[in-house]
């Protein structure tokens, strides 16, 4: 590490402090340290950007009346806030990647002067995956609050929801960039607070209190189990700040008992506010709010627990049995949830429920040890859902498909190339389909030098890659419509190499100290490759033009009851929650009347 | 009866099947026929029109109306009185109106005298606070069975039951949303029973073995009622009155079957309206069989084809209420008669000046849609040049036609639903178009790869890897629409709106295409007939002589984004579409020679010189395109010229008007606004509408009507026989008093004819919507279309129809038609006629009274003063 490396851009002011003398931990209550000492302008210069955010959080904390006293003010001092701190982090982000490519190092270290102390716990941390996370963030936050301008525009509430967007926004932007678990579950707290008013925006009607209740109970829950691990952490005067959790893994100054309870609630308090099966119930019922809080939650509030893991990733190689677990639950969400979506004939029930199964995806990720890829996911679920939720309006009109014809138009050689091509029947598509994938996949990871077998569950990834670009090529090629077969193979090439390019950026950007590689081999992800080829087998017959019959169809059809009613299990939870009672006015009912 | 009911076992509640006898089953379809008669269709989206819900109920009397679904459902037909109180403040509703409405109301029921009603309701007005509870107090004599047990257990089992239905029926209905769908057979009781008989959410939320009760039901949905109705001891002569109750209490689903029904008349098929009917009645028997509801049927008085209406008098607050309403439409009415009575006056005349400096032969003659947004482009054209002539017809032009669109199989009615399609016409390549061929490929390849990338982004297999690999493509999506606000400066918008049924074609789709005359002669409209076509076109229009060199033929469009209601602010005469494909079609169809010859043997000579010519009206940035100009001679290049130069002063003028009603910060920010994905209010579509004026344009061309009138072009010298005012009444007005009563129920009664809030739009099947997570199909316009954030923008009135014929005409023709006559005489509609400038009242009962202004004498300011004693008492 070239700790004296000159900063380029100003803004990457981060970089530059870096001393892993100071990297041992030290206790949060120990003031004494030397905060204000030499470099003290560094903390300070460090929440300049991020001071968009503090004052969005400032702005939500206020009481009431002020938003909406001064409601268009408001609304466009939350817009501009949302802005600016997007700006701030992308200017960040560029500086960084400008400073990679010139030679800069890949992880910049923390700040560590101002890590001491309690005052230390709460400075941000600057590494290359806090600021993308910033800037996705800061950036969701924007166009939701820009959206929300026009899209709320006569609500008498609309002061009261950009009050509670405000301090959302602002909260999971210091959430982005918090240094330590404990400025990170405060944040978590208060960006949960936020979207709990925002999901009872219509609190008249009784379901969006149902599912903002049920939220509040599983994210409070949650919250307890990350109260455990501060504890427990805090109890040893132990630093709760990422940074030594990640570089000093394994001689943590902690006991391996307070090491293990902080793994297990962590990672359970990440699967109850990140929507893991069976606490998924809450997501597909908060579309009961207006639809950009919708794309706020699912972009930004739920990925959360995910982004957790991926910070906290160095911590987790020694705890192979909670990551175990995570990936069986991640497995079971995506599987499950994937199964319903598909069934679900409203549009935002069916993308809600496509937020569980990505979450579970994240956590299957995160459970292999493939932190790199889980943050991948996370930041393109997260542009994908928000604006799948914005535009749902659209729903009604067919999406349309990319102009093929006139791509094809514009290059007369391979408009006549495709013209030859021989018929394409199932057997011939299908080797012809899998050869193209194959090749695309291969060389796209040859082009970046990465080797499936040295990733934490990288050739799994290939696999289902493998698996979904084949069913997307056998779709086209059933259609019998030779350019868009064509475009198809063309289009898997492009996202090959797009897929495996941004597991190549996350890679550096996140690059976990020690991955957890044992679990690579082990009988689970032989289970989830088994899974996966289960849903592609059975996509197939499902599309074969000839519908199953006997027993095989009574059980198609008794599944697809039990998965267009998500498997009850948000039945269950409104049972159990005691949201099926009404209060009862006493009132005559009108048959005894008469 | 008692025969049958003895079959029962009693243990199961159930009866043998067999032991139905036919004269039941017979009973049953008779009842359950004429409760699906009472019910309006609700069109799929795609499709949206404006309808009256109550269309089968103007039989009776609206205020019997109203207390009739009162007796049965939470349905309203006032308006509230917080929504008078608004209007007064707003000062709409003047003291002399309140006082003459007072005059025509059954006040004596609750008050002493007139003067006594007139304080209480100023009292009201003025805000005092409701002292009498009971007054107000108006308890449905029957509700379903789940709202009885919602109150008595404690448990919500109408938003179960709606929630249950409503997934279900999402399902079985799902025009393509789902990857993977349910099994059907095409009986809608039949794959219920198969669905319901595994699904364990009702037992879950607590509704005992009724998965059991499910399988044991007889599958033939009839018996299936019957049975049920036994067990639950409905009597008889109740079952009409209660499964009405029923079907309005899900009034989205079931008017959703009504249009299945509709739009398949022609084919056999099962009544999914009946099979709805069994599902819902398997809940509430259900229902009552777990908590033993028997309720008191020998107190509902009624007798089996009765309605059920409520006893006695209409309480004091209906009362009120429809006084208010009569008094908000009387003032309306006020200004609207009088303004043209003060256009016509022979003093002042605008219009005669308007009429002096047209040239001898204008410049333009040009077409509208009576569409109510045509009116204040048509006054600014008028201004603009006095030698455009303005016309106002039904926008589907009279051509009753579906079309085809190039390389689709599904075809579109473009006609008012009212009426049925005569001919398909097929939308082809023109001749500037390079090949045909090549456009179809085009198109089947864009549909082919749609399906992969459906499939690729929501199947379980492929939807993690679609988004790891595509999604932070939408980040520039995210940053391109958000931005569009900042950037949006050219007037088409910064980037084209995908259009679904141009997708996969060229950029310049629209010129490139076009509705064809090819292949009429094959479905039977062979030359002479569409020689009568273009005469009826003409003569309906009243534009038999006198033509210019150009006569524009104008449909009209709107142009939003992520706005599943979009068809709702379409032309509703084109069923909800675009009318551009109409006014190409009658444009081309009069164009042609030997149509011309056609029409000149009929003595309907058009010079050789008149030119017809498309165009189209964008509702929602008031531009008009000219379309098929280049099949315009060279000659008319000049016209057309300095027409495009009018239109284009005349659009910007109409925006300039507009933008302060639509809160916008200019012309700018009224062209976002059809780009714009967050924008929920892009146009007030047709809301304020009020009066339908059938005359010719000389009665209204003084007038500023602010969007508010729906206009039709007439002169009854024209038409001798009264032929054309009987279609333009049966017709036209008819459309009109649909939209007009959907705005009304909608701002009336939005809990079941308001599809809610914009914000909470959540689309199912790609045919409907709901609001939120689930529950009953949303009909009706959304909250988000009629107010503005702080007022209502739609006041709720009665269309008001002013028809400026003699009233012999109109008399002939309403004793012809006795729908007309119920819309008139039970007050649906009122009717003014203007007969050589003098305005008639058509009365409740029929007869004619001359129609005066005295009331106009009392002006607001009497009515402020007049109003404190009242508040003091």
């Amino acid at each position: 590490m070239d700790s004296r490396h000159k900063p380029i851009i100003l803004l990457n002011f981060a970089a530059q402090n870096d001393d892993p003398l100071l990297t041992t931990s030290v206790s949060p209550f120990n003031i004494r340290a030397s905060v204000f000492k030499k470099e003290s302008a560094v903390p300070f210069m460090t929440w300049i950007a991020i001071t968009p955010g503090l004052l969005l959080v400032v702005l939500g904390l206020l009481p009431f009346w002020h938003s909406r006293r001064w409601m268009p003010s408001w609304i466009r001092t939350v817009v501009g806030l949302s802005a600016l701190q997007c700006l701030l982090a992308v200017a960040m982000l560029l500086a960084r990647a400008a400073s990679l490519l010139t030679g800069g190092q890949a992880l910049a270290g923390p700040p560590l002067e101002s890590q001491l102390g309690l005052f230390g716990e709460f400075m941000p941390q600057w590494d290359a995956t806090a600021v993308t996370m910033l800037a996705l963030v800061s950036f969701i936050g924007w166009v939701v609050s820009r959206y929300s301008s026009r899209y709320l525009a006569g609500d008498p509430n609309q002061g009261r929801y950009f009050r509670w967007t405000a301090l959302t926004v602002g909260a999971v932007c210091l959430m982005a960039t918090a240094g330590s678990l404990l400025a990170f579950a405060i944040c978590w707290a208060l960006a949960s607070l936020g979207v709990h008013h925002l999901l009872m925006h219509y609190s008249d009607r009784k379901p969006a209190s149902a599912a903002a209740w049920t939220k509040f109970t599983f994210s409070r829950a949650g919250d307890i189990c990350l109260i455990v691990a501060l504890a427990a952490l805090l109890g040893e005067s132990a630093s709760t700040r990422f940074a030594s959790f990640g570089q000093i893994a394994g001689d943590l100054d902690i006991s391996g008992m307070t090491s293990s309870v902080v793994a297990w609630s962590v990672i359970l308090a990440a699967c109850l506010k990140s929507a893991q099966f069976p606490f998924h119930s809450w997501l597909p019922q908060t579309i009961e709010t207006p639809t950009p809080v919708s794309a706020l939650m699912h972009a930004g509030i739920v990925n959360a627990g995910g982004y957790l893991l991926v910070r906290m990733n160095g911590f987790f190689a020694e705890h192979t049995a909670p990551l175990l677990l995570l990936a069986v639950i991640g497995a079971t969400t995506a599987v499950v949830g994937g199964v319903i979506m598909s069934t679900q004939s409203s549009i935002k029930r069916s993308l809600a429920y496509s937020t569980v199964a990505q979450m579970g995806f994240m956590m299957l990720q995160c459970g292999l040890g493939a932190f790199s890829a889980a943050f991948v996911h996370i930041i393109a679920h997260s542009l994908y859902k928000a604006h799948a939720f914005l535009s749902s309006g659209n729903a009604v009109v067919d999406v349309p498909a990319p102009q093929a014809q006139q791509f094809v138009d514009r290059f007369p050689r391979l408009a006549a190339w495709l013209r030859p091509m021989p018929s394409i029947d199932g057997w011939k598509a299908a080797l012809l389909s899998s050869l193209v994938t194959l090749t695309c996949l291969g060389f796209a990871l040859w082009i970046f030098q990465l080797d499936p077998a040295s990733k934490p569950a990288g050739w799994l990834l290939c696999y289902i890659a493998f698996l979904a670009f084949m069913s997307g090529a056998l779709r086209a090629a059933r259609s019998g419509n030779r350019p868009a077969f064509a475009f198809t193979l063309l289009a898997i090439g492009l996202l090959s190499a797009t897929y495996v390019g941004s597991y190549w950026i996350a890679d550096k950007i996140v690059a976990p100290a020690n991955p957890p590689t044992s679990l690579a081999s082990s009988a689970v992800t032989w289970l989830i490759a088994l899974a996966f080829l289960g849903l592609f087998l059975w996509q197939l017959n499902m599309q074969t033009s000839k519908p199953a019959t006997g027993s095989l169809a009574e059980l198609q059809s008794r599944l697809y009851v039990h998965a267009v009613n998500g498997f009850y299990v948000e039945a269950i939870w409104y049972r159990l929650l005691g949201f099926g009672r009404v209060r009862v006015q006493p009132s005559i009912s009108s048959l005894e009347q008469f | 009866m008692s025969n049958t009911l003895s079959t029962l076992s009693i243990e199961s509640g159930l009866p043998l099947s067999d032991a139905i006898p036919d004269s039941q089953l017979l009973f049953l379809s008779e009842v359950v026929e004429r409760v699906e008669d009472i019910v309006m269709p609700v069109w799929p989206l795609k499709d949206y029109v404006a309808v009256n819900p109550h269309w089968k109920w103007i039989g009776h009397a609206f205020l019997d109306t109203h207390r009739q679904l009162q007796a049965i459902s939470s349905f309203d037909l006032l308006p509230s009185l917080a929504a008078f109180r608004e209007q007064y403040q707003r000062g709409q509703i003047s003291l002399a109106c309140v006082r003459s409405a007072i005059s025509e109301s059954d006040w004596q029921a609750h008050f002493e005298s007139a003067e006594e009603t007139e304080l209480y309701i100023l009292g009201l007005l003025n805000g005092e606070a409701v002292s009498d509870q009971g007054d107000f107090l108006e308890t449905a004599l029957l509700t379903p069975f789940a709202q009885l047990l919602r109150d008595s257990t404690g448990r919500d089992w109408p938003d179960m039951i709606s929630q249950e239905v409503g997934r279900f029926c999402g399902s079985y209905f799902d025009r393509g949303q789902a990857q993977w769908t349910l099994r059907r057979t095409g009986k809608l009781f039949l794959d219920w029973q198969n669905y319901a008989s595994t699904n364990r959410t009702p037992e879950l939320l607590g509704l005992r073995g009724f998965r059991s009760r499910v399988q044991q039901l007889p599958q033939d949905p009839k018996v299936s009622i019957l049975q049920q109705l036994h067990a639950m001891r409905v009597p008889q002569r109740c079952w009409e009155v209660y499964l009405r109750c029923l079907v309005y209490s899900l009034p989205g689903w079931f008017a959703y079957t009504r249009y299945l029904a509709e739009s398949h008349a022609d084919q056999e098929r099962p009544s999914e309206f009946l099979e709805l009917i069994a599902i819902c009645l398997t809940f509430e028997a259900a229902l009552a069989d777990q908590f033993e509801a028997e309720p008191n049927w020998n107190a509902l008085t009624v007798q089996s084809d009765q309605p059920l209406e409520l006893d006695g008098e209409p309480s004091k607050v209906v009362c009120v209420r429809s006084v208010l309403l009569r008094a908000s439409e009387l003032s309306w009415e006020q200004s609207l008669v009088s303004e043209i009575l003060e256009g016509q006056s022979p003093g002042s005349t605008k219009a005669a000046e308007l009429e002096e400096a047209r040239p001898t032969r204008s410049l333009a003659q040009m077409v509208f849609c009576i569409d109510v947004r045509s009116e204040r482009l048509r006054r600014n054209l008028e201004q603009c040049d006095a030698g455009i002539e303005t016309f106002g017809f039904a926008g589907f032009f009279g051509v009753p036609m579906q079309i085809l669109p190039f390389g689709s199989s599904q075809p579109t009615n473009q006609l008012p639903v009212l009426l049925q399609p005569q001919f398909q016409v097929i939308e082809e390549p023109t001749s500037q178009a390079e090949s045909a061929d090549r456009l179809l490929q085009g198109k089947t390849t864009a549909r082919a790869l749609r399906a992969v990338c459906k499939q690729f982004a929501t199947t379980a297999v492929s939807c993690f890897t679609f988004v790891e690999s595509l999604g932070c493509w939408f980040a520039a999506a995210l940053a391109k629409r958000s931005l569009v606000g900042i950037a949006g400066k050219s007037k088409r918008g910064p980037f084209r709106l995908q259009k679904p049924e141009l997708d996969g074609l060229p950029d310049n789709a629209r010129d490139l295409l076009a509705p064809t005359l090819r292949g009429l002669n094959r479905q039977g409209i062979t030359t002479s007939r569409q020689v009568e076509l273009a005469a009826g076109i003409l003569k309906n229009l009243g534009l038999t002589d006198g033509f210019s060199r150009l006569v524009v033929l104008c449909g009209h469009e709107s142009q939003t984004d992520n706005n599943p209601l979009a068809a709702s602010l379409d032309c509703g005469a084109c069923g909800g579409h675009s009318g551009a494909a109409n006014a190409r079609f009658a444009a081309t169809l009069l164009n042609q020679p030997y149509v011309r010859q056609g029409l000149c043997e009929r003595g309907l000579e058009i010079p050789a010189d008149t030119q017809f010519l498309a165009a189209i009206h964008n509702t929602t940035t008031d531009s008009i395109d000219f379309l098929d100009t280049s099949a315009l001679p060279e000659t008319h290049g000049p016209d057309l010229r300095e027409l495009s130069e009018h239109t284009r002063r005349a659009s910007c003028q109409t925006r300039l008007e507009r933008s302060p009603l639509l809160q916008a910060a200019g012309e700018e920010d009224l062209l976002r606004r059809a780009i714009d994905w967050s924008e929920v209010r892009p146009e007030w579509g047709l809301a304020g509408n009020a009066a339908f004026i059938v005359g010719p344009r000389s009665v209204t061309s003084a007038l500023d009507l602010q969007g508010r009138a729906f206009l039709h072009s007439y002169d009854y010298r024209q038409d001798q026989d009264g032929s054309v005012l009987e279609l333009i009444m049966t017709a036209p007005m008819v459309v009109a008093h649909w939209i007009n009563m959907q705005y009304y129920v909608s701002a009336v009664d939005p809990k079941n004819f308001g599809s809610g809030s914009k914000t909470l739009h959540n689309v199912v099947g790609k045919f409907g919507l709901l609001s939120g997570a689930g529950g009953d199909l949303m009909t009706g316009l959304p909250w988000e279309s009629l107010h503005t954030g702080s007022q209502f923008q739609h006041q709720p009135l009665r269309l008001l129809s002013v028809i400026a014929a003699p009233r012999v005409y109109i008399d002939r023709i309403l004793e012809k038609h006795q729908f007309l006559q119920d819309l008139i005489q039970n007050q649906w509609i009122h009717l003014i006629a203007l007969e050589d400038g003098s305005p008639y009242r058509c009365r409740a009962q029929g007869a004619w009274e001359r129609w005066d202004s005295h009331q106009a004498s009392t002006t607001n300011e009497e009515l402020n003063t007049s109003a404190v004693p009242a508040t003091g008492a």
